[in-house]
């Protein structure tokens, strides 16, 4: 029989180790700027995306939008500035707008920036569209690299807040914050008018050659500029890079639903049974092993809690890959016998699940039934085939 | 006494709904107009080509919808398709898509231009804050039009 489910597991180990994984992408936003009409703010979204591919790969994001913000207020208190200097219907009030020079020593101008960079403006602002279809690129397995212009920050530090996940990334142009979510680059040419008028912003960091007196436009300025665009589109290209390389424990894709029950198991403490127990730190050793995500497949974490069951069906067996048992990255049987089990330097999970904390031999075989381990193989197994429907 | 209670009451409910109606409206009452202006410029700058000047009047006409009724946020869909469509159309004629994006904003400006056209604007892209605007690709199956190839 053992032999049976042997030969059974490295066929299938064998068949599924070169099984999907997940390829890495993120999801690419582009948060605007309070001067931009929808058009503008596509087209800002675009040109990054051409630049982009003509720089770096051009598959490497699934989907491109733009986080719209703006106040209408604020635009049309500077419409009354545009409708008494300039002539109806000679130029467009947002090109007019794009040119800061117009508001050179305009009072309005400098009151309605205070207006519109107010943390109040932005505690106003519903951001509750935006921060769902971030959280939805988040639960598709995507990361979130958000390239924010000037007010745009406000918004994406606000919502990035609100997600707390580690799977979001911003990258600011012309910011008139003070701090960027998870300290993200930022690039503001000290020749940036706009920002200039904000105090508590963070401090310019990039020359532009020739300067202008208002050099805030996101394209026209910031990524025409050759220094300041290599720099966004290399911060873009170095927070995929890192989200790729932190993304070690990724499972394989045979594991979703397995990797889905157990984030949620994790995060909200729910594992509140031995079975669980099992499962969940099988599924954290598979994480944690130095492993390709195409090896941290279902039928290794199969074999995992089968060698459990063997080994609870054999009370007197001595060698073992029960993770629960011994701890898969300790060879030495005593070693593991002494430190409990689990180990003691699986702190992360414990701290999550002190309940399943087994502290000597005698404990483990006290604690843990063979119907606990059958149980464990039951919830994976039920996982697994609500996937394959 | 109740009949003057009940009568109050409708009183009191029939200023309120009026106060509501007029509070609540739209400040935009019908079309603001003025497509045949921009119809004009639209095919003095796009007239090159008959492709390229069929798309932007698409897309013009899409802008022109916008602000005739700037509540009306469904009508982004048809801009979305109308920039999608000019795009395409550009970039089928060699255009650099960098040069083809700018089309956008410029006839939005060709269409939008007077104070009150843009009043509406600024008022329809309000309503358009705080969502996720899709990027735009290139798509001439978007054109309303059969586009030569």
């Amino acid at each position: 029989m053992t032999m049976k489910i042997a030969v059974a597991l490295i066929f299938t180990i064998v068949m599924q180790a070169n099984g999907a994984c997940h390829k890495l992408k993120a999801d690419f936003y582009f948060a605007n700027g309070m001067f931009n009409s929808q058009a503008a703010a596509l087209e800002g979204l675009n040109e990054l995306e051409i630049r982009n591919g003509k720089k770096f790969s051009k598959d490497t994001y699934d989907h491109h939008e733009v986080a719209y913000n703006t106040n209408e207020f604020v635009l049309l208190q500077l419409l009354q500035v545009y409708r008494h200097k300039v002539e109806d219907g000679t130029i467009s009030f947002w090109k007019w707008l794009g040119d800061f020079s117009n508001f050179k020593d305009s009072d309005v101008f400098k009151e309605q920036l205070e207006k519109i960079f107010s943390t109040q403006s932005i505690k106003d602002v519903d951001l509750k569209k935006q921060v769902a279809r971030y959280q939805k690129s988040l639960d598709g397995k995507y990361f979130v690299i958000t390239v924010a212009h000037s007010q745009g920050n406000f918004y994406t530090n606000f919502a990035f807040e609100k997600l707390n996940s580690d799977k979001t990334k911003m990258i600011s142009v012309a910011t008139p914050a003070s701090s960027i979510y998870g300290d993200g680059p930022y690039f503001t040419f000290k020749s940036d008018g706009v920002i200039a008028y904000i105090p508590a912003a963070l401090p310019p960091n990039l020359e532009r050659h020739p300067a202008g007196l208002f050099d805030h436009e996101f394209v026209k300025h910031y990524l025409d500029d050759p220094l300041a665009g290599d720099e966004i589109l290399g911060s873009v290209h170095s927070a995929y890079e890192n989200f790729n390389t932190s993304n070690e424990d990724e499972l394989n894709a045979d594991l979703d639903k397995v990797a889905d029950w157990f984030d949620s198991n994790f995060k909200k403490k729910r594992s509140d049974n031995m079975s669980d127990c099992l499962l969940s730190y099988a599924i954290f050793k598979l994480k944690a092993a130095n492993l390709s995500c195409e090896e941290k497949n279902y039928s290794r974490l199969l074999k995992y809690l089968m060698d459990c069951r063997e080994d609870r069906l054999d009370d007197k067996k001595e060698e073992t890959s029960c993770p629960f048992w011994r701890g898969m990255d300790i060879a030495d049987y005593f070693y593991s016998h002494m430190s409990g089990f689990p180990l003691k330097g699986d702190s992360a999970f414990l701290d999550l699940h002190p309940h399943c904390q087994i502290d000597s031999y005698a404990d483990y075989m006290s604690k843990v039934k063979a119907s606990d381990v059958e149980g464990a193989i039951g919830t994976q197994e039920k996982l697994k085939k609500s996937e394959e429907k | 006494m109740k009949a003057k209670i009940v009568f109050g009451l409708i009183g009191i409910l029939i200023v309120s709904f009026i106060l509501y109606y007029f509070l609540s409206g739209s400040s935009f009452s019908g079309p603001v107009g003025g497509w045949e202006q921009s119809k004009a410029k639209i095919e003095a700058n796009y007239g090159y080509n008959d492709q390229v000047k069929l798309a932007a009047l698409q897309l013009g006409e899409a802008y022109q919808k916008v602000i005739d009724s700037p509540d009306n946020v469904d009508n982004f869909s048809q801009l979305s398709d109308g920039m999608a469509c000019i795009y395409g159309v550009l970039i089928s004629q060699g255009i650099d898509p960098s040069r083809a994006n700018d089309s956008w904003v410029d006839i939005e400006s060709l269409v939008v231009s007077t104070y009150e056209q843009q009043r509406r604007y600024i008022h329809f892209n309000a309503k358009l804050s705080g969502s996720m605007l899709p990027g735009i690709k290139d798509n001439i199956s978007k054109c309303h039009f059969e586009v030569k190839k």
